[in-house]
């Protein structure tokens, strides 16, 4: 167990700040704050130094290369041992450190352990909504005439041709796509790089049928209501619907581009995304929500009232119940719908048969490997 | 320091803004503050009051039709910037409001905000190791020198004892070491000015040359200080001749010579006056 923990914040105009300590009492010299920073320039993740005689772990994430979160060991402690958990609850504090700092109770985390896990699969497809190249480019990708697989070169043009610049990076635009594993960039001779798309993905609000189910066995006191507000929500004649792929209508795509712009961002915040896995499994109080995902109070409240006001959560009986009213959903499916596109490009001789055959093999090696 | 100034008229529209930092969020922040004015219209607010945003302070005020809006860093303290937020309304409603209500230009109400909020500056030290850059620190800061050379590690941070141009000096010390480069780019980001510190040896000046494109690439818009330090020895290069190579003004110095403090800070000077010259231009 920790005996302090400190977050670093590196100020272009103030240089390190301690942003938040525990014990208030600690105190890091700047000598050690310079030792602290230095290996996370170089490289960002965990990192443990020697202080004196103190051992001091520390991590910090690419995204946010100025803010490291800092363990103090004792002295009887198993770094090798503790190092991941520690690791989740850096996570959690440099989340935090990003959207509400002020909120941060270090002794609160630390006595609970609250941390959290890596990004899962979902969130990496939901991040591909929050860029507005990569959808731009998957629809590209998605299209009739391209059929899933591209140059590099060609897609850079077209890409700057679309958003208008010269400095248009295409690598750094695609990097989410590639990230969730939707898209893969090979190189087919020694100058010619393609991108393939190998998986397509599906974003939408689905109905939490799970959940209902479980409050009907385990909250009969407010199924009724449950149920009629899940029922006015994706119902024909509701104006606050949002993204649901079973009531699609052609003059309302805009509104549903939007609507999945607005659940990616919850998805992809990793602690609304906590909130929503565990009301997943069905209604719960504040303080059941609390023990699932080991989040301080006031940041699980906070989620929630996020998460309502964009209809991804409901409450009960003055919010001492929540529930979700939409589960919001981004699977990754096989993009079927290239190979007739595949075909017609080989037979026409836009694409050569290494080009395509490359493209067979990288579909059948992601979908062998997922199935 | 206080990072931006906004100014925002009855339509909720950016009438004057100013920025003392660069932000990736500009638009994002921007579209927050119109809707934060259309939002104060429908409330009563008879101060300059604050909230926190993210790792920043916004103090807003309602002024008549005017909504006046400061970025400030939390580090700063609130009624220090509350106070210069309400001399630079004072000043916008006295002189200013009637020409922005008729949408005419604002003429120097920038140097008047200039004036204002320019609290801080932030001056990086930079060059190879074993140069005189904590050196210079010290002779900036009229301390004595250490007897022991002790390597920087990382970055030193220390401010100027007096003010310059009303603003305090903060003087960043780059640790000079080739095992700290990776650090300089992310240390010297939002410097006005830059003091480029060479030991006047051909070896180091043709070497700092990388340096100056580093500064060039970072900060474009940093006044860039070339030094040639240690010109008692009898290897050195003139400051002329440093200067040629380097491509940027270059002047003598003996770091451990306390007479030539006055000089650099005189510099430092010239240097801000300068930086706020080409803003202007």
């Amino acid at each position: 167990m920790p005996s302090a923990v400190f977050l670093i914040h590196l100020d272009e105009n103030h240089g390190f700040i301690l942003k938040k300590r525990h014990p208030i009492s600690l105190k890091v010299t700047e000598a050690d704050l310079n030792n602290i920073y230095v290996p996370h320039a170089e490289k960002a993740g965990l990192h443990v130094i020697e202080l004196d005689d103190t051992q001091i772990l520390s991590y910090s994430k690419n995204k946010m290369p100025e803010w490291v979160v800092c363990f103090e060991m004792e002295a009887d402690d198993d770094i090798s041992f503790e190092s991941s958990r520690l690791e989740g609850t850096a996570r959690l504090l440099l989340e935090l450190a990003e959207t509400s700092i002020d909120d941060i109770d270090l002794e609160e985390i630390m006595k609970s352990g609250s941390s959290l896990s890596e990004e899962s699969a979902e969130q990496k497809f939901a991040g591909v909504f929050l860029t507005p190249s990569a959808p731009l480019i998957l629809e590209h990708l998605q299209s009739a005439e391209i059929s899933g697989f591209v140059s590099s070169a060609a897609l850079s043009m077209w890409l700057k041709k679309q958003v208008g610049g010269e400095g248009t990076n295409v690598a750094e635009a695609i990097r989410p796509l590639i990230t969730s594993g939707l898209v893969k960039m090979e190189m087919l001779t020694k100058t010619k790089q393609f991108v393939f798309l190998v998986k397509d993905v599906f974003g939408h609000r689905a109905s939490p049928n799970d959940s209902l189910k479980l409050a009907e066995m385990t909250r009969p006191d407010i199924y009724e209501e449950y149920k009629e507000q899940v029922e006015n929500f994706f119902g024909a004649d509701s104006s606050g619907r949002g993204y649901n792929p079973t009531i699609m209508e052609e003059e309302e795509m805009q509104t549903m581009i939007e609507d999945r712009e607005k659940v990616a961002v919850n998805v992809a915040n990793i602690i609304h995304y906590n909130v929503i896995t565990a009301l997943r499994k069905g209604p719960m109080t504040l303080d059941e929500i609390i023990i699932q995902t080991a989040f301080p109070k006031s940041i699980v409240q906070k989620a929630l009232w996020a998460l309502k006001s964009n209809s991804i959560v409901t409450s009960f009986e003055e919010e001492s119940i929540w529930a979700l009213l939409t589960d919001p959903v981004f699977e990754s499916f096989m993009p079927k719908y290239v190979l007739e596109g595949i075909s017609k490009k080989w037979n026409t001789k836009e694409a050569d048969s290494a080009e395509v055959q490359m493209y067979l093999d990288l579909l059948i090696n992601t979908w062998r490997t997922t199935s | 320091m206080i990072r931006g100034i906004y100014i925002l008229g009855e339509q909720n529209n950016i009438l004057y803004s100013k920025e003392y930092a660069k932000s990736d969020a500009r638009a994002t922040l921007i579209e927050f503050l119109v809707n934060l004015s259309q939002f104060l219209k429908s409330v009563d607010i008879e101060k300059t009051e604050y909230m926190n945003l993210s790792v920043s302070r916004l103090f807003y005020s309602k002024r008549g039709n005017f909504t006046f809006i400061s970025l400030a860093d939390k580090a700063d303290e609130p009624s220090q910037i509350e106070e210069k937020t309400d001399q630079l309304i004072d000043i916008f409603m006295k002189d200013y409001a009637n020409l922005a209500l008729a949408g005419q230009p604002l003429d120097d109400f920038g140097d008047k905000v200039d004036e204002i909020a320019v609290t801080m500056v932030k001056v990086a030290i930079l060059g190879f190791a074993g140069v005189g850059k904590t050196t210079t620190l010290h002779l900036l800061r009229g301390e004595t020198l250490p007897l022991v050379h002790d390597p920087t590690i990382g970055v030193s941070i220390k401010k100027l004892p007096e003010e310059v141009q009303s603003a305090n000096i903060v003087l960043w010390d780059l640790a000079g070491q080739a095992r700290f480069s990776i650090l300089w780019s992310k240390m010297i980001a939002n410097a006005q000015v830059v003091i480029l510190v060479t030991d006047s040896t051909l070896e180091n000046v043709l070497r700092s040359k990388k340096l100056v494109a580093l500064v060039k690439e970072e900060v474009p818009n940093a006044q860039v200080i070339g030094i040639a330090n240690k010109q008692d020895l009898p290897t050195a290069l003139t400051p002329e001749r440093v200067g040629q190579i380097l491509g940027v003004p270059t002047y003598e110095l003996v770091a451990i010579d306390i007479s030539y403090r006055d000089r650099l800070v005189q510099l430092i000077r010239r240097a801000i006056l300068e930086g706020k010259t080409s803003d202007k231009s």
